[in-house]
């Protein structure tokens, strides 16, 4: 598997009084730990397991800022995702890829956060338009993030302001490829990554209560 | 329910065979509209670095990077555009000034790396290098003002008339406006010899701070009222806004600021160490660059002596630049800054013999910027005759006070701003002139203002013209005779002069004006002393100080820059001042190291 | 509109009017007029509705401007009335009283702004931030960049070169007024 390279970026202790979240270890699903053990099939098993993944992404209908105003066109007949055996959920439990569309207010990121946790694995999060690369046009703004990738783990950036819904679909096909070849692990690097996600999500998102998963 | 309602939403599958609506998965089956705003081209060679697109770019996404060498008109940066902030709002490529900056219409970028999605158009390939459709800044539309506020010039019918200053001088209604055009690249600190900072008095007259920025331009020109007058400009011709129109007028928004003051002591804000306290330094000959070297050295408490063979200080800017360009008031004042900050002027005083041995001996140090002094010879039979003279010695006469009479007939032989300033001269003095040069008029070295403006005041300009002789007339006057000549390209670069032969042309005048060039004289120095001085070929060389061959003499002005104007003479003074200094060990020797390239991260 | 603020005029002091367009005007009063004055023109003159309650920052002057804008619904016609407070400790008399909607208003206004409406129900309850713990960020003292570069890490790897800088550090540059530091 692909191993990421952290940013450097000092993160606070978490606040007070807030509990930590259940420890990973025996018991939590990483998805692979429980294929058989013979190397050849685990991998041949794998192998069908992600193509069967690709040809399902499943789009939480969730719009966080603008983007979300390209995403419509995609579920008209136009351009019709549903040909690349994608759909829009009305729930985080249903789906598997969470787009994050756009400027995210720190407000909006709390929610992002909540309902990418209740989604099952795997699940990958596609980061919209310029502003979950670096801020984009609200880099300056009191009130939304700049880097999307501090907080949740992203698989798929599409660069753009806006990006047009063409450039969405290039975007969705590259997530298919990467997630047949196995490389879009996001969720797992989210995973052995959890305490340092949840420094950063919690010395942004200062009334931390969301409810502490078990993993 | 009636059959026909039961079967009605079958009609549905006669979609199957109609031609479908969506659009196929194809790439690139949908391009972008011609004038689509997506990633940015840059065209390496045409950019000149100027940062404009940095400096409007709303969300920072621009950053200036080091791609090539500094030069002259050219920073070496290059933008580098961050897509994790652009927002295709193009006002990057509707402000740049040269029109390097464009956008393609290439719209899909997607990549599992955050850090990818920054890079330096023109210089990183991308696949949309060179795209011809996308954004490009509209015919005519600027944002930034290309057309430079008019300044007024006498009436050229007018203006032969008269000595007085031909340019009129801006108002401060008109200075402002003017002022607020730069975008403050600063590509022209570079391209001024004594690197002025040029931006800042801009910004500071645009502010309506003229006491500031007469304090900025002081910082490193002691005759800034003269170069407001007359300078060449070099930073003018690389000015990022004169790329596609006309460039700021720098040298007349400094006018500007230097004529509002009369008393020049009160307003300077003069801030340094009297570190020079006892020590003496000689200053042989008035110039710009002596001048420069006088200044600043006084303020630093050192004991200053200038020695000046004319009756007045100033140089060539007082005995060769007529009065119509640079007033004597304009002189007066600079000339009184000197004595307000101590400098001893001691005028009609020709150093000769063995004077610099006694005052190598008496001073700590001794500057020497006597310059060009000696005309060259026209090298054509006759020009020994009487009625042949030198540009120089014509300038001087007039400019000293002397009467000076130059007939009603005039040839000017040259195309230099001497050429043209002794044309325009001879005009007010009332005769016909033409000037001739050998070369075509684009060649011709002098200031293409002053060239036009010899025009308007009717100076004729025969170019490709080759002197042949100069022959006396039975009735007394001369017979200039010139042949024409060819342009063949040539291995030295700019093409040269080739006489036709066998044609003549005649031109009965009463003068013959020869203004092609001066050389340096030095026999007012002991030959022991000249020799280590100045090479065989009258030639000086100075280290990184401004130090000559020989301890403790500094030269600087025409004699060592091959520029020959006055902005260059004193950039030799500044570098003097610090030479003297580092000489006496009052300013620590500079060490050659490579300069910070000052970063700013925080974006 | 003139006969409404001859009207006012008549009953209040009206420190300034303007009007904008046939069919609206502004005035200015003192902040202690505004409540006696919206009441009056909620019960006897056919302005009866609070359309808007915007603030302004003024900060040179010290002062926050208050605007309620008040809508003939039928006369199709608009009377904004103005007031300025002052800036420190700013506190403003609560209209929700005349208008339960303005209790929408004066929340959001104290929570973006840090002006005060005494008896206001929902004062100090977050409405758009959450766990927000710095100066209201609709003020204009308020630092956005700043704010942004300690609480919003930007994606590093940014170097910038400002040419001004590097043409005068690479040709060598120099003043010499004034001694180096």
């Amino acid at each position: 598997m692909e191993k990421r390279k952290l940013p450097v970026l000092p993160v606070a202790a978490p606040p007070e009084g807030s509990r930590p979240h259940a420890p990973l270890g025996e018991g939590c699903f990483l998805g692979e730990e429980e294929l058989p053990k013979a190397p050849a099939l685990k991998e041949a098993l794998a192998t069908i397991k992600n193509w069967f993944r690709a040809q399902s992404l499943w789009v939480m209908a969730y719009g966080t800022g603008c983007g979300a105003i390209e995403l419509r066109p995609l579920t008209t007949a136009r351009f019709d995702m549903e040909r690349f055996g994608m759909a829009m959920r009305p729930t985080p439990r249903q789906s598997n890829v969470l787009i994050v569309s756009g400027y995210l207010a720190t407000k909006s990121l709390k929610r992002v956060i909540r309902a990418y946790e209740q989604m099952p694995s795997p699940k990958w999060i596609v980061g919209l338009g310029s502003c979950t690369i670096n801020g984009g046009m609200y880099w300056d703004s009191y009130n939304t993030i700049n880097r999307l990738d501090l907080y949740l783990p992203v698989d798929v950036y599409i660069a753009g302001c806006m990006p047009r819904p063409e450039a969405l679909i290039e975007g969705f096909k590259y997530l298919m490829e990467r997630v047949k070849k196995g490389e879009a692990n996001g969720w797992h690097h989210y995973l052995e990554n959890l305490d340092w996600y949840k420094a950063n999500q919690k010395k942004l998102i200062t009334d931390w209560n969301l409810p502490d998963y078990n993993w | 329910m009636s059959l026909k309602n039961t079967l009605a939403p079958f009609s549905a599958w006669m979609q199957a065979f109609s031609k479908p609506f969506t659009v196929p998965d194809e790439p690139g089956v949908r391009p972008g509209a011609p004038r689509y705003r997506g990633w940015h081209i840059n065209d390496r060679e045409t950019c000149i670095g100027c940062g404009t697109c940095a400096e409007i770019c709303q969300n920072v996404a621009i950053d200036m990077v080091p791609v090539d060498e500094p030069t002259k008109g050219d920073s070496g940066l290059r933008p580098k555009v961050d897509y994790g902030r652009c927002c295709w709002c193009a006002l990057c490529v509707d402000v740049c000034p040269s029109g390097s900056l464009a956008m393609s219409n290439e719209y899909v970028w997607v990549d599992h790396d955050g850090d990818a999605f920054r890079y330096t158009p023109g210089v990183d390939e991308k696949p949309w290098d060179g795209a011809e459709l996308g954004w490009r800044k509209d015919e005519g539309f600027d944002i930034v003002d290309h057309e430079r506020v008019p300044m007024g010039h006498l009436d050229p019918e007018e203006r032969i008339h008269t000595w007085a200053e031909v340019v009129v001088g801006y108002t401060e209604e008109e200075a402002r406006r003017e002022a607020a055009r730069c975008v403050e690249c600063g590509l022209c600190v570079a391209a001024c010899p004594a690197h002025m900072h040029i931006p800042d008095y801009i910004a500071a007259i645009r502010d309506g701070d003229d006491v500031r920025a007469l304090n900025v331009i002081y910082d490193n020109n002691s005759m800034p009222e003269m170069c407001g007058k007359v300078c060449t400009r070099r930073c003018e011709s690389v000015c990022s806004i004169g790329v596609n129109g006309d460039p700021l007028a720098i040298r007349w928004l400094k006018r500007y600021v230097t004529e509002r003051f009369d008393d020049l002591k009160s307003v300077l804000d003069v801030d340094v160490e009297r570190v020079g306290e006892g020590r003496k330094i000689a200053v042989i000959g008035g110039g710009p660059s002596g001048i420069t070297v006088a200044y600043y050295l006084a303020i630093r408490g050192f004991e200053v002596t200038i020695h000046e063979a004319l009756p007045q200080l100033g140089g060539a800017t007082f005995f060769g630049i007529p009065k119509y360009r640079f007033p004597m008031p304009s002189l007066e004042k600079q000339i009184k800054l000197l004595e307000d900050a101590g400098v001893k002027i001691v005028t009609n005083h020709r150093v000769e013999g063995d004077e610099l041995r006694r005052m190598l001996e008496e001073n700590d140090a001794v500057f020497i910027g006597t310059g060009l002094m000696k005309p060259y010879r026209l090298g054509a039979e006759g020009e020994d005759l009487p009625g042949v003279v030198y540009a120089l010695d014509l300038l001087r006469d007039k400019n000293i006070g002397r009467e000076v009479e130059v007939g009603e007939r005039v040839v000017v032989v040259g195309g230099g701003n001497v050429a043209i300033d002794a044309a325009r001269v001879s005009r007010r003095l009332g005769a016909e002139v033409t000037i001739a040069y050998r070369r075509r008029i684009v060649d011709m070295p002098a200031d293409d203002e002053e060239i036009e403006d010899a025009e308007a005041e009717g100076v004729e300009i025969i170019p490709q013209a080759i002197p042949l002789r100069v022959e006396r007339t039975d009735d007394g006057r001369l017979d200039f005779v010139w042949g024409p000549a060819e342009m063949v390209p040539s291995d030295r670069g700019r093409p040269r002069p080739k006489l036709i032969e066998g044609v003549e042309h005649h031109m009965v005048v009463d003068r013959v004006i020869v203004a092609i060039g001066q050389s340096a004289d030095h026999s007012w120095m002991p030959p022991d002393i000249a020799e280590k001085v100045a090479d065989a070929k009258g030639w000086i060389t100075v280290d990184h100080n401004g130090m000559t061959g020989h301890r403790g003499i500094f030269a600087g002005g025409d004699l060592v820059n091959d520029t020959a104007d006055a902005i260059s003479a004193i950039a030799d003074g500044l570098r003097a001042v610090e030479g003297i200094q580092r000489f006496l060990g009052i300013l620590p020797e500079r060490e050659e190291t490579e300069p910070e390239i000052p970063v700013i991260t925080v974006r | 509109m003139k006969t409404i603020i001859d009207d006012i005029r008549a009953r209040f002091s009206v420190e300034w009017e303007h009007e904008q367009r046939a069919d609206l005007a502004q005035i200015g009063v003192a902040p202690g007029t505004v409540v006696p004055l919206l009441t009056w023109m909620k019960l006897h003159t056919p302005f009866v509705q609070l359309n808007h309650l915007s603030v302004v920052d003024w900060l040179e002057d010290g002062e926050f401007q208050l605007t309620y804008l008040l809508t003939d619904p039928h006369g199709h016609r608009s009377l904004m009335v103005c007031t300025r407070i002052p800036r420190e400790e700013a506190t403003m008399e609560s209209v929700h009283e005349l208008w339960p909607q303005a209790v929408t208003y004066e929340q959001e206004i104290n929570e973006m702004f840090g002006i005060h409406f005494p008896g206001s129900p929902r004062q100090g309850v977050p409405f758009i931030l959450e766990g927000w713990d710095d100066l209201p960020p609709m003020r204009r003292d308020f630092d956005t960049v700043a704010y942004m570069h300690a609480h919003h890490p930007s994606r590093p790897g940014r170097e910038h070169v400002d040419p001004r800088v590097y043409v005068g550090k690479v040709f060598g540059e120099r003043g010499y007024l004034h001694d180096d530091d």
